[in-house]
């Protein structure tokens, strides 16, 4: 006999992220109209803390953590609780997590202009605001796995899947990436510099994309896209295939941000494949979306959530196809730091991202204020004018992405010189990026609209908290599966053999690793016919899985963090001076790293590069000498945090020092437009005007030896001094120009810095360099041969 | 040409695994009983809501 018992869905705390997430996208993307207007209309720069510098880092924080987070957070409370037939685990715990995550967005938006950064994309907030995301984090998995502990539904469905990799995998990626040591209470540097630094950080970054840009969302998809089509998703069994594999396959992928550096071409290679094999999962995905449409495509015409919700899952699969083809290697020599990975993050961002929070607010709203909504007109005029605005702003960053980066490789016809200066190629796409601006206002008169459209419809409804009456289900009927029984079977022991071979090929030495590949080969056929015979002890044991959270969140967890190892421990745990290739960064002085932190706090890294990648038009342009070559790792070893950047609206600065003297510096930081005409670089006066953090500058030092970059011991009092007295040097060799400036100003310790760029020494012998310290030690190549050195211009 | 290379082999890897796939699929008899989980989300159509607040709108009724 069943029992039943009357459920009250906690909707409150849907709505309450609903609505925040409806006002943080109006400020994301409006924010992300200024910027975009900047970089054409360099006068909007109209403060410091509105300078693109500044407000980038808001425009993305703004649009990841507070716009799809606070959307991510609505689905998943709406339809976990649905799914699992239960009120949330805890309504304060929901409570802590909706104020939390709320008081952290408002840290944000105070710190990030005000110029507190720890210079990563996407991993910008300062330490104490990392502290409060990882807590509000567990907050909030502690919550939900409450909730599916007392679930009144054996089965864990398809969209809870996708909701316990974002919880497990946004915990691993974002505690290790924001690792680091306290300077003050506004500062820290990383625990990772240079190569490491840059292979952490896109590991993340990269995963930020998949784990809580997109798994939460593709969960989303799995529930309200079969609700609002009134049919059950296409198939299950391709939904098991699709998570598997893409959560499994997504984690490898973070090098592809690093390709053509030097970073070892086992790695760029690795990040690589695995994204190009991510196409397949991806695509598994977008047609199991888009087929449980089947027999209903009428509600394409009729219905605007449908409308939203397939538009939404096609710009996935428009996104999911380029983002792998952006990876080879070949291609990404053209696109990467151009405008073509812009046009892509934002066919995933407002394509896939965007559309589907408009279907499910669409879709939300009646359902919980209890009416009907007040305009399916300007609900399609939404969808018109949003499609239009994302297909504009696309095409445009094609274009301009694919000529300027065409004709920043171009060179003259005997190939001795470059045929364009940067600033060339930057009034070429002005008027791309016109037509970006012009875009990006209409997907946010569209936001607006619906904004309006929601406010109308929740004004004339009253909030309504669903009620049910369900079966409890009866003690053993879930959460009944020991460890032997998750671990100890066919389906695990084939997959990791399988894995542990695949994993012998690449990297065990030669010879072996062709027998670990042939030894793979064979295993996978045994692992076929093993299924063949005994498929429905397979199936019966996945069905079991799905009844026991715990050991699903564990394998799920298992999956994920294989990609993880593989990708970070090489480079944690192998110490080789060979990778430096004979260059050791040169230290900076006082003055020099409080220039730095300047630099990283001004958000330079948003628009210039330092990293001259292997490929000859790099060298051509940036060497300065060409004979210098490509950007050795050696180069920013000692670098807390890495500055390799992933665009150039600016040209790449890794060896900008000495290139130009001081007074040129001087001019260009206080009008960019006087050295460089044509420029959309802000101003910096203000940096003339503050005088730099001199008594930070002992304390950041000892942290930085704790990093294991090799100061030598220092009075704090030397310290002060000697940057006074470079500082001394410089303002009197403007002075002898007829310019006045302070010793103790920002401005001076940025030209410091900017003169420092690209200075490094030469080892003699490997053996001198392993005896000296260098840091954390430095990734391999465990066995592929790395043959793309030689992109060398000959001098 | 490495690029026309790699593309040409993924395609390939993938019409082979398609294939093979396809075949698996046709030749199964049974079929699982884990596409029934598909249906989990429409379990609240099959319940009528406790009357609390009455709400003037099904949830299976489109409310636009």
């Amino acid at each position: 006999m069943t029992t039943k018992t009357t459920i009250e869905y906690n909707d409150r705390v849907v709505r309450q992220f609903m609505l925040a997430s409806l006002i943080f996208g109006v400020v994301a993307m409006l924010v992300g109209v200024l910027i975009a207007s900047q970089l054409n209309f360099h006068q909007l720069n109209l403060a410091e803390w509105l300078s693109f510098g500044r407000l980038r880092p808001l425009h993305t924080n703004a649009a990841i953590f507070a716009f799809v987070g606070n959307m991510m957070f609505a689905g998943v409370y709406y339809s976990t609780q649905r799914l699992c037939k239960c009120r949330m685990g805890s309504d304060l715990l929901s409570n802590i997590h909706f104020w939390g995550w709320q008081l952290i967005i408002a840290a944000a938006a105070i710190t990030l202009p005000l110029g507190y950064s720890r210079g990563q994309e996407y991993a910008e907030l300062i330490w104490p605001i990392n502290i409060a995301v990882a807590l509000i984090w567990v907050v909030f998995s502690i919550n939900f796995f409450m909730t599916l502990h007392k679930r009144n539904e054996p089965s864990i469905y398809v969209a809870l899947w996708f909701y316990i990799s974002t919880i497990v995998t946004v915990a691993m990626l974002y505690i290790v990436n924001h690792l680091s040591l306290p300077t003050s209470l506004t500062h820290s540097y990383s625990f990772f510099g240079g190569v490491q630094n840059a292979l952490v950080q896109w590991w993340y970054g990269h995963n930020a994309v998949a784990f809580f840009l997109t798994t939460p969302i593709l969960g989303i998809m799995y529930y309200f896209l079969p609700k609002a089509a009134e049919r059950p998703v296409y198939s299950y069994r391709l939904s098991i295939v699709h998570f598997w594999s893409l959560v499994f396959l997504y984690i490898w992928a973070g090098p592809h941000h690093l390709l053509h550096t030097a970073l070892p071409k086992w790695l760029q290679l690795l990040g690589m494949f695995f994204s190009l094999m991510l196409w397949a999962p991806s695509w598994g995905g977008m047609l199991n979306g888009l087929l449980t449409l089947r027999g209903a495509w009428d509600k394409l015409r009729t219905d605007p959530v449908v409308k939203f919700f397939i538009a939404a899952v096609t710009f996935y699969g428009m996104s999911t196809f380029e983002g792998p083809l952006l990876s080879i290697r070949a291609v990404n020599s053209l696109s990467h730091y151009s405008d073509w990975t812009i046009g892509h993050v934002h066919s995933g961002a407002l394509g896939w991202n965007g559309f589907m929070a408009a279907g499910m607010f669409y879709w939300l709203a009646p359902r919980l204020w209890k009416t009907k909504l007040h305009s399916i007109s300007a609900a399609n005029f939404h969808f018109w004018i949003g499609t239009f605005g994302i297909l504009l702003y696309v095409v445009a960053m094609w274009i301009s992405g694919v000529m300027q980066g065409l004709m920043l490789s171009a060179t003259t016809a005997d190939g001795s010189g470059l045929q364009y200066t940067f600033l060339d190629t930057l009034q070429s796409i002005r008027p791309l990026m016109a037509l970006r601006i012009i875009g990006g206002a209409m997907y946010l008169v569209g936001f607006i609209v619906m904004c309006w459209n929601l406010f109308m419809t929740i004004r004339a409804g009253t909030p309504y908290n669903e009620t049910r009456e369900v079966d409890v289900i009866e003690r053993g009927a879930k959460d009944n599966m020991g460890w032997k029984d998750t671990f100890i079977n066919d389906p695990v022991a084939y997959t990791f053999g399988a894995l542990i071979l695949i994993g012998g090929w690449l990297f065990l030495p030669k010879g072996s690793d062709v027998v670990s590949l042939v030894c793979a080969v064979i295993f996978t056929g045994l692992a076929i016919r093993k299924f063949n015979q005994s498929s429905q002890k397979w199936s019966f044991w996945y069905e079991k899985l799905l009844h026991n959270y715990l050991p699903f969140t564990i394998l799920t967890f298992v999956a994920v963090v294989i990609g993880g190892l593989i990708q970070i421990i090489p480079t944690m745990t192998v110490n080789t001076a060979k990778n430096v290739e004979d260059r050791v960064q040169k230290l900076y002085t006082p003055l020099e790293l409080a220039g730095r932190d300047i630099y990283v706090s001004e958000g330079c890294y948003n628009c210039h590069s330092q990293m001259i990648r292997t490929l000859v038009p790099d060298v051509m342009r940036y060497g300065p000498a060409p004979e210098q070559g490509y950007s050795r790792l050696g180069e920013s070893i000692y670098d807390h945090p890495f500055q390799w950047g992933s665009k150039r609206t600016g040209p790449d600065l890794a060896r900008e020092g000495g290139v130009r003297n001081n007074l040129w510096h001087y001019q260009h930081m206080m009008d960019p437009r006087s050295m460089s005409p044509g420029s959309n670089m802000p101003p910096y006066k203000h940096l003339a005007e503050k005088e730099f953090d001199q008594k930070a500058l002992p304390g950041k030092i000892a942290v930085l030896a704790k990093l294991g970059v090799p100061y030598p011991a220092m009075e704090a009092t030397a310290i002060k001094l000697s940057a006074l007295e470079q500082g001394q040097k410089i303002a009197t060799d403007l002075k002898n120009s007829g310019v006045q400036l302070e010793p103790n100003t920002e401005l001076v310790a940025v030209i410091a810095y900017l003169q420092k760029l690209g200075q490094y020494e030469q080892p003699k012998v490997e053996e001198d360099m392993t005896k000296k310290k260098l840091g954390i030690p430095f990734p391999i190549k465990p066995g592929i041969p790395d043959n793309f050195r030689s992109a060398q211009v000959k001098p | 040409m490495e690029v026309f290379a790699v593309t040409i082999f993924v395609s390939l890897m993938f019409a082979v695994l398609f294939a093979a796939l396809f075949v698996a699929e046709r030749s199964q008899r049974r079929r699982s009983s884990l596409e029934q989980d598909a249906l989990l989300p429409f379990d609240d159509m099959r319940s009528a809501p406790v009357r609390k607040n009455d709400p003037t709108i099904p949830p299976h009724q489109s409310p636009l």
